[in-house]
């Protein structure tokens, strides 16, 4: 009865549009008030302090702030010569070179949004004028830069290890073959599309003949800085050189360092407007943070965990079947609530569930992300949509028609990686 | 008056800024002599980095209820009439007070818990009721935040309020317009 409550209260609390974090507090102490069960406030004030008080949490702070600087630096430009060097003679290359340039770029800022207005506000006007359709170029770049948050370095995936003690290291290494997976359907796509309407090759080709002109050396010393940046962090990992929390903390020094005396995009005195921004940032997620704990230990002294896992177990007996469902209530849920949040209140909850079933927790955190992430580039309220809508000056829901084809290849993707498991889970086992 | 406006805007956001700060460098620090080998280890560093989250993570309380940044889930509610939808709002400020004044109100026995009880961290040997006093300075700045966003919201009852998908808007011209510039910047 208890778990039945502290359910019932959380979900009319954040039907009624309370905050995430008032809705936790309010789940908590309904058994206590009005059961007298689920502990008392005493205990539940000393779980939040200790959901505060924990070490890994600290790369979320430190990979923001790190990306906020690095994303400064006006690299989506260099990112998409280099690219663009490589693959812009082939049919639909310079698409392919967009969507190389949000995955990169996102994987660097770690924020959907200020991938897409940073690669956008420079690809937008560049693609229409190589005579790609506006509202597809747009639509492109709102979906590819929502995914780059799930190439590691990434912050889901650090929310996620925080929340069920999967390791971080074997979820940034899980969500490397989904993350090229997803780029790689997105690219077809793009290609197909570009055959089949065609495209302005001497237009193409003039630009890419420019490029050309520059030469590799001085186009890959260009983009060197930025696209190392997440070879020492996943690298450091790796060799044991530093923890994901360490790693986070150096992402933000390189950052600086790049920013101020290589790429001389910033000055010493925006460090301040920066630390601000992360702070906006990650400010509301603190807020949810420090009742994410407490609100689950009510959640398991009340066996409310207990109670969905045994629902789950008795309900499915396919692994498969429990994850199709699953995958569906992720992108709704993706559609209407913000990934942080989403994934601090459903993965300690599901994974003992999806576990019995024998799914793995790796497998699982990066299935979550995937479908999670997609909800920033779906209407009603994907805050990509809006930002590309704002930059190509169209509608953001003209811009979400031409992003269709898009999500369906993300989508294809996804399914790929539900069923077979092993994209996720070859790199860790290796 | 200059100075209670800038501390009613800036409070709480530069003391989290202070704090990310610190948390920075300190853990550079300890990244960098945990790799020399010569130089021994920086026991505290790792504790104090986690005080520092434990302040920025309470103080997000007040921070974000001032701002009003606090993550919430509006679907339904825009459904509703703009009136409902008002009153609806100035609710949650007050809700979130009362939530705010429950906690705080349970802190001070926690916090003198502590005292009398004379844990000291681990590493650095704080007095750990210093810590979790952050704790309740968070919960009482949040009463007052509360408090201050539900009368705020009352007085501009009769202006218009954002829908979800215009304040979407508003973020996204936002964004946007730090995209340009961040591009712009390097040229």
């Amino acid at each position: 009865m208890a778990a039945v409550l502290v359910f019932v209260v959380f979900l009319v609390a954040i039907a009624i549009s309370l905050p995430i974090g008032i809705s936790m507090i309010l789940g908590s102490v309904a058994p206590i008030f009005l059961m007298d069960k689920g502990g008392n406030i005493a205990q539940l004030l000393h779980n939040t302090f200790s959901g505060a008080n924990n070490t890994p949490i600290l790369a979320v702070p430190l990979f923001i702030l790190g990306g906020v600087i690095m994303a400064e630096g006006g690299i989506s430009k260099k990112l998409f010569n280099f690219f663009a060097y490589f693959v812009g003679r082939i049919p639909g290359g310079v698409p392919c070179a967009v969507i190389l340039t949000c995955l990169f770029y996102g994987a660097i800022s770690g924020s959907g949004p200020a991938t897409t207005a940073a690669v956008g506000s420079m690809c937008i006007p560049f693609m229409v004028s190589l005579g790609y359709e506006k509202r597809w170029s747009a639509g492109l770049i709102a979906v590819a830069g929502g995914l780059g948050v799930i190439i590691p370095p990434s912050i889901p995936f650090v929310l996620y290890s925080m929340a069920t003690g999967v390791s971080t290291g074997d979820l940034f290494l899980g969500g490397v073959f989904p993350g090229i997976l997803i780029g790689l359907f997105m690219m077809i796509y793009a290609v197909v599309y570009c055959l089949r309407r065609g495209e302005d090759r001497a237009l193409i080709n003039a630009k890419m003949n420019e490029l050309k002109g520059e030469g590799l050396g001085r186009l890959f010393m260009d983009s060197f800085w930025a696209l190392l940046c997440p070879v020492i962090i996943l690298g450091g990992i790796y060799s044991g050189l530093f923890t994901p929390t360490e790693a986070a903390c150096v992402s933000v020094f390189y950052a600086i360092l790049v920013s101020l005396f290589i790429y001389k995009s910033i000055r010493p005195k925006d460090l301040i407007p920066f630390l601000c921004s992360s702070v906006k940032t990650y400010g509301g997620l603190a807020f949810v943070l420090a009742f994410a704990t407490a609100f689950g230990r009510v959640l398991s002294m009340t066996k409310a965990t207990q109670a969905v896992e045994s629902f789950i177990t008795t309900n499915f007996h396919s692994a498969a079947l429990l994850m199709t469902v699953l995958v569906v209530v992720f992108l709704l849920l993706g559609m209407v609530m913000d990934t942080g949040p989403a994934i601090i209140i459903l993965a300690p909850v599901l994974l003992p569930a999806v576990k019995q079933l024998g799914i793995n927790g790796v497998h699982f955190g990066v299935v979550l992300v995937c479908c999670l992430s997609i909800g920033l580039a779906t209407p009603p309220f994907g805050l990509d949509l809006f930002v590309a809508g704002n930059l190509s000056e169209e509608p953001p829901m003209a811009v979400a028609r031409r992003a269709v084809p898009f999500i369906v290849s993300f989508l294809i993707a996804l399914a790929l990686i539900t069923y077979v498991p092993w994209f996720s889970t070859f790199l860790v086992n290796l | 008056m200059k100075v209670l406006r800038w501390l009613d805007n800036h409070f709480e956001e530069c003391i989290m800024v202070i704090l990310l700060v610190l948390i920075a460098v300190v853990s550079l620090m300890q990244v960098i002599v945990r790799n020399i080998e010569t130089l021994p280890a920086l026991k505290w560093a790792e504790e104090f980095c986690r005080f520092c989250w434990i302040g920025s993570v309470f103080f997000s309380l007040p921070y974000t209820i001032r701002n009003m940044s606090m993550l919430r889930v509006c679907v339904l509610l825009d459904l509703l009439p703009e009136t409902v939808h008002k009153i609806i709002n100035i609710l949650v400020y007050f809700v979130t007070a009362a939530c705010m004044a429950l906690l705080a109100w349970n802190a001070v026995g926690v916090v003198a818990y502590i005292m009398k009880s004379g844990e000291r961290s681990p590493a650095m040997l704080w007095p750990m009721w210093t810590v979790y006093s952050t704790m309740l300075i968070g919960f009482i700045l949040g009463i007052f935040r509360g408090i201050q966003q539900g009368i705020l919201h009352i007085m501009r009852f009769g202006e218009k309020e954002l829908t979800t998908l215009e304040q979407t808007m508003q973020d996204a011209a936002q964004e946007a317009a730090a995209g340009k510039r961040a591009e712009g910047g390097a040229g």
